[in-house]
């Protein structure tokens, strides 16, 4: 690592880069929160000799004759004189921080700055959106986010990648918007519509599409810790789905995003609250609940509240104001007191702490849409006269319409500082509030949840509409123009296109907090349909596409991946919301680590509805799902991570799952070819939105044929490939043809090109 | 946002990054990038996956692997490993306030009338030179004692299972952080190009009704989750989705992963992504371990003599003993950590009956592991850790013939062996009630910071960026406890 930072650094050097202007924000301020202001920061109690070193005043102040920077003369700032010290009493860092200490760039880089006047700046994220002026347009794009991505790409040398192919294209954004491939007819008609339009009726299309919401739904489940079980010791199960319904809808419905933000968290204390604003607050019940023997009431009903406080920070700020639990945030401007004080607003409801062996929902909860019920109920009972009849309709109904955990706020319970978090240590009492650091409400102070969530969508809410337009870019593009998009405090990531962000997040707000059009603006844009193919010269100046020097190409979330094998193969249940299923998992998985009840997969159709309604129980989260990244959702997760390993590959040969979608996608192949290079093309063709090139084609040709010959061999073979799973193949198909088929139709589903967007 | 419109493109960061890219494409030796092979050489250290975070290259820990023997539940320490046989005079009496102070104790004691004293259940003898006194219920451990180095001193500070067991595996009580193992795989890599760098065996007491366990203790958290640990099972198919489905043999997978590699090679040819060429290579290792892993898990080829060191149990697929033997042929294929959870140390009740009954199942079995890796000359260079997430309470729960004991976080005990350690050597001291620790406290961070440090690790340098802050798995505390160190 040292010595690769040197070459690096070498060549920035080389480059000329040294002599550019040095800014705090870019240049500095990494540098200082790396190795410096864990002892000369924000947080009090660790801060030594007084000095702040990200605060103007405490910098240049004087103390014992000197000042740690004097603006425009590095020799007389004592900073520059200890960084460069070789008296070991002097030295800063103190020689025995190993890891804090610092490069020669970095010490350069300093010095610079100081000369050129030290001149301070806000944490951008800090201060509300504005929106930027566009840069000149260019010779090329398509819309106002291209003029930023053309200004940095030709400031680097770089020309934009030309246009994805119209297969590529479709494919692409019909992964990013259904989660789904498109079918070879919806292709076609791509193809065959010529119009200057057609791109944007499809983008159109796909916006309306039911699958939006699920697609939309499986992103916002993580951040909210969505999980079908309460996560601790025996794991027994909840009944949180209807507020996934909920999210699906919303998304479906285009619900303003500052709407959508204001009813998850308060939805309760709307005037007129309806069944559907209270369901939204189940948002903040997600969390796990401890089961365990034994547990200590106040302790874990603490922690709730601290993960309420967390998750709403993680999810809508992008901060990690857990940090601020136990000292004050060492980074960014929250203090203890101010977590406390968010702590206040969430601290209010009737709930235990630990409930012994729970099932189910606890309180307080709502039936689901109860006039609903009500209504169904009524009528069970006047028309179903043979008692065991009728109870095993109100079992039915009741499962339709189970309890779920929702905010209700008793009388305010007092909030205190807690000492190092801890539930047992109260200190001094505080207030509800929010940090000073932030705008305040144009209410004046903020006493609810309400108020609280009102604020995060203020027009001069600072990190909001940043957050989650960073968000969705990222989903798109695989890469936020904030590349910590979990993070966007003091040590985030420095923006890829600063400008471009608070462009987007302004025109964000101003469009209403509306999702579909902001995912629109970004899928038009050229930027977006540019080819994912790189160059040697692409590669080496922008190896993670940061500057989109080309177009996205990245591996499929866990869910697509199952869903699109489900969807190829014709298994595909669709139904939108509803409870989850058990689905396929590896025997004796319970078993293994102790837990609870025995497993009972369900069958029939929910076995092939999208994984969005697969059940997750939280402690023995699904080893296939886990593979691909899915959080386990027991805490919040607002960035996944994507990796490429063996288990992966071993997964998609071997998982019934998917050997049974590839018998199935075999069989649609017999059927829809006449001959084998038919079905095969056929086959390829589904899966990656374009026909095979002929050596593509002789590859899997000659495959099949080298297979064919040991089915015909091994008819048992074929006989015990084509019965995994629980679907079953029609009769009258030739065994032997239709396991190498099958083989085919596995090796499809493994190709990188199927398993990337 | 004044100024960010004009950036200077070859800022610090954006190289900062474009080396971390390179290091990831680095994986298993692809090295397409910039700086080509030759500037990578130094990251990749000679092992198969090159992505640690350790600032320098330090000088190789004694330990070349651990094997961690974790016993879920809080096994009793004065029924094993810290007799007190002064206290057999207050026996009955309540634990006094001054020993108690102001501890909390769960709400399955809190409410109890009574916390009557209720000293071990079990005689101790003297074992080996070392002299080192042990429960008779470990009598094939004492066989060994004068290898291990045993600390009577630990603490921890949760009070209940998951909390307290998340603790010592992660450093952090709540659920989301990565476990030791991960750490290990993320720092050091993978020293076999076939097999995961971190491996997880379970297995369940033969009484069953355990406390249950939680895929998350060996979970990657925030780091990318190819440093999860791999759970090696005990059915036929030791590794998830390891074995082809019936009708495909080897030589037709072989035809078909052909098949997939020829024709990603064709899409790497035209779109040019690194990550392709790394999916390929994915896959020639999900092939390879077809074949590492069976191989592994067979023991048909073990000889008598090496399965008596284990005992009968490791006849038993699934059994602590048969684990016991897998870790030892983990070790030897390298596997850098190898964690092995044994479940139903938890006697609230019963003690006298159920704690013998455990024994039995794990005693013959870690005692064979120590003995066998000692006559292949491998003790010198593996580090074994044997311990549960806390110890067990002096006064009774249930009190009379059904006494049990409760969790008990202030002290308990954990021994070490192997690599780079005193052997024969006891550490630290509690007082006569065994509740409070009198000499040498060692936290959970320490006993963390020391099997890094044995590792070659310096647990302070250690560290992954996530959500803007540098985490590691000590946080911000732990120290390494030289006084065991050899």
């Amino acid at each position: 690592m040292k010595r690769l930072t040197c070459t690096v650094l070498a060549i920035l050097c080389t480059s000329g880069a040294m002599q550019a202007e040095v800014q705090y924000n870019r240049d500095i301020l990494p540098i200082l929160t790396e190795k410096c202001l864990a002892c000369h920061g924000a947080d009090s109690s660790k801060r030594k000799a007084k000095l702040r070193l990200d605060e103007k005043e405490s910098a240049y102040a004087r103390r014992d004759g000197s000042s740690a920077i004097v603006p425009g003369n590095p020799e007389k700032s004592s900073l520059i004189t200890r960084i460069f010290s070789s008296d070991v009493d002097e030295i800063m860092p103190p020689p025995d921080q190993k890891t804090k200490r610092l490069s020669a760039a970095e010490k350069q880089l300093l010095r610079q700055w100081i000369a050129q006047g030290a001149e301070y700046e806000e944490h951008w994220a800090f201060q509300p959106p504005e929106k930027p002026v566009l840069p000149a347009s260019g010779t090329w794009g398509h819309n106002e986010i291209d003029r930023f991505v053309l200004a940095r790409l030709t400031s680097n040398g770089l020309v934009p990648q030309r246009q994805a192919r119209k297969e590529r294209l479709i494919r692409r954004a019909s992964i990013d918007l259904t989660g789904l491939p498109p079918t070879p007819g919806e292709v076609d008609a791509f193809l065959a519509d010529k119009s200057p339009q057609a791109y944007s009726r499809l983008i159109d299309r796909l916006l309306t599409s039911p699958r939006f919401g699920e697609r939309m739904a499986a992103w916002w489940l993580d951040g909210a810790r969505y999980g079908d079980s309460h996560g601790y010791d025996n794991d027994l199960e909840n009944s949180q789905w209807p507020w996934r319904n909920w999210v699906i809808e919303s998304f479906n419905a285009n619900k303003p995003f500052d709407q959508f933000t204001i009813e998850q968290l308060a939805g309760d204390l709307l005037p007129d609250a309806n069944e559907e604003q209270v369901l939204a607050t189940g948002f903040n019940r997600n969390h796990r609940i401890q089961t365990e023997g034994g547990a200590i009431d106040e302790e874990w009903r603490t922690e709730y509240v601290i993960d309420r406080v967390e998750t709403m920070g993680a999810v809508f700020m992008g901060l990690t104001l857990s940090c601020a639990r136990c000292h004050d945030h060492k980074y960014d401007p929250v203090s203890q007191k101010e977590f406390y004080q968010l702590f206040a607003l969430f601290n209010n409801l009737d709930e235990k702490g630990f409930i012994n062996n729970l099932r189910g929902s606890a309180d307080p909860k709502v039936r689901y849409r109860l006039r609903e019920y009500n209504e169904k109920l009524l009528a069970i009972n006047e028309r179903q006269h043979d008692k065991k009849a009728r109870e095993k309709e109100i079992a039915e109904l009741n499962r339709q319409h189970p309890h779920v955990m929702i905010m209700r706020d008793n009388k305010p319970r007092k909030a205190y500082v807690l000492h190092r978090g801890q539930y047992d240590a109260p200190r001094e009492e505080v207030t509800a509030g929010i940090p000073r650091a932030f705008p305040p409400a144009q209410e004046g102070r903020i006493t609810t949840r309400l108020e609280l969530a009102r604020w995060l969508v203020a027009r001069q809410h600072p990190l909001t509409a940043r957050v989650i337009v960073n968000r969705l870019w990222e989903q798109l593009f695989g890469i936020g123009i904030v590349k910590s998009s979990e993070n966007l405090g003091i040590q985030s990531d420095w923006p890829s296109h600063p400008a471009l962000l608070d462009w987007l997040a302004v025109q964000f707000m101003e469009s209403g907090w509306n999702i579909k059009e902001l995912l629109r603006k970004m899928m038009l844009s050229a930027s977006y349909q540019q080819s994912a193919v790189v160059d040697a010269n692409r590669l080496e100046r922008d190896p993670e596409n940061r500057l989109l020097s080309r177009g996205p190409r990245n591996r499929l979330q866990a869910e697509m991946l199952r869903d699109q094998a489900l969807m190829l193969s014709g298994l595909l249940v669709e139904k939108l919301g509803g409870p989850s299923w058990w689905v396929y998992q590896p025997a004796g998985l319970w078993e293994e680590v102790e837990k609870r009840g025995s497993f009972v997969q369900d069958h029939g159709e929910k076995l092939y509805r999208r994984s969005l309604y697969s059940r997750i129980r939280r402690t023995v989260a699904p080893p296939s799902m886990r593979l691909f990244d899915q959080p386990s959702r027991e805490f919040c997760t607002v960035k996944r991570t994507q990796t490429n390993t063996p288990l992966q590959a071993l997964a998609l040969m071997n998982e019934v799952t998917y050997v049974e979608a590839s018998k199935k996608f075999a069989e649609r192949m017999i059927l829809e070819g006449k001959t084998v290079e038919q079905a095969v093309t056929w086959g390829f063709r589904s899966a990656t939105s374009r026909f095979p090139e002929d050596k593509e084609l002789e590859i899997l040709l000659s495959g099949y044929r080298k297979r064919l010959a040991f089915y015909l061999q091994n008819p048992q073979a074929a006989e015990a490939l084509l019965s995994q799973g629980e679907s079953l193949v029609a009769d009258h198909l030739p065994k032997g043809q239709l396991a190498a088929l099958t083989t085919v139709a596995s090796v499809i589903l493994n190709l990188d090109e199927v398993i990337n967007k | 946002m004044k100024g960010m419109t004009s950036m200077n493109d070859r800022n610090r960061n954006q190289l900062m990054r474009a080396a971390n890219t390179l290091k990831r494409r680095a994986f298993l030796g692809n090295t397409a990038g910039i700086f080509g092979p030759a500037a990578l050489g130094s990251l990749l250290s000679g092992d198969a996956r090159g992505q640690s975070s350790l600032k320098q290259a330090m000088p190789p820990g004694k330990a070349r692997r651990v094997i961690s023997l974790f016993q879920s539940g809080g096994p009793s320490q004065m029924d094993l490993f810290d007799p007190k046989p002064q206290i057999e005079k207050e026996r009955g009496k309540e634990l006094p306030e001054s020993i108690r102070g102001k501890q909390r104790i769960t709400t399955m004691t809190s409410k109890q009338k009574s916390l009557p004293v209720t000293p071990a259940m079990f005689k101790f003898a003297r074992h080996g030179k070392s002299g080192m006194e042990l429960s008779e219920l470990l009598p094939r451990l004492g066989h060994v004692a004068d290898d291990i180095c045993l600390v009577r001193s630990m603490h921890t500070e949760a009070i209940n299972h998951d909390p307290a067991i998340t603790f010592f595996q992660t450093g952090f009580q709540l659920a989301g952080r990565p476990s030791i193992g991960s750490w290990v795989s993320y720092g050091l890599g993978a020293l076999n190009r076939n097999l995961p760098a971190y491996v997880v065996m379970t297995s369940r007491a033969t009484a069953g009704g355990a406390q249950p366990l939680y895929s998350r203790l060996w979970s990657s958290g925030f780091l990318p989750t190819e440093h999860s640990g791999v759970k090696l099972r005990n059915t036929k198919e030791p590794v998830y989705f390891l074995e082809n489905p019936p009708g495909i043999d080897h030589a037709t997978r072989r035809n078909m992963l052909d098949n997939v590699a020829a024709l990603n090679r064709q899409q790497h040819a035209q779109i040019g992504d690194p990550e392709i060429q790394s999916r390929i290579a994915q896959y020639e290792m999900a092939f390879r371990m077809q074949t590492s892993v069976p191989e592994l898990a067979d023991i048909s080829n073990e000889p008598d003599h090496v399965l008596k060191l284990y005992g009968p149990d490791v006849k038993k697929p699934g059994s602590y003993a048969r684990n016991c033997l897998l870790a030892r042929r983990l070790a030897e294929r390298d596997v850098r950590f190898i964690q092995l959870f044994h479940m139903g140390w938890d006697q609230h009740s019963k003690l006298a009956e159920a704690l013998p009954r455990q024994c039995r199942d794990t005693d013959h079995g870690t005692a064979g592991l120590i003995q066998d890796l000692k006559q292949r000359g491998m003790l010198d260079d593996t580090l074994i850790v044997w311990g549960g997430e806390f110890g067990r309470t002096i006064y009774a729960q249930d009190p009379g013939k059904n006494a049990g004991r409760d969790h008990h976080p202030r002290c308990f005990s954990t021994w070490l062996a192997g690599a780079g350690l005193q052997k024969g050597h006891v550490h630290g001291a509690t007082d006569d009630y065994c509740y409070n620790i009198t000499r040498d406290p060692v936290h959970v961070h320490d006993l963390n910071a020391t099997i890094l440090h044995l590792m070659g690790i310096d647990h302070e340098q250690l560290t992954y960026k996530h959500q803007g802050r540098n985490y590691r798995l000590t946080d911000v505390h732990g120290r390494v406890v030289d006084q065991i160190l050899a």
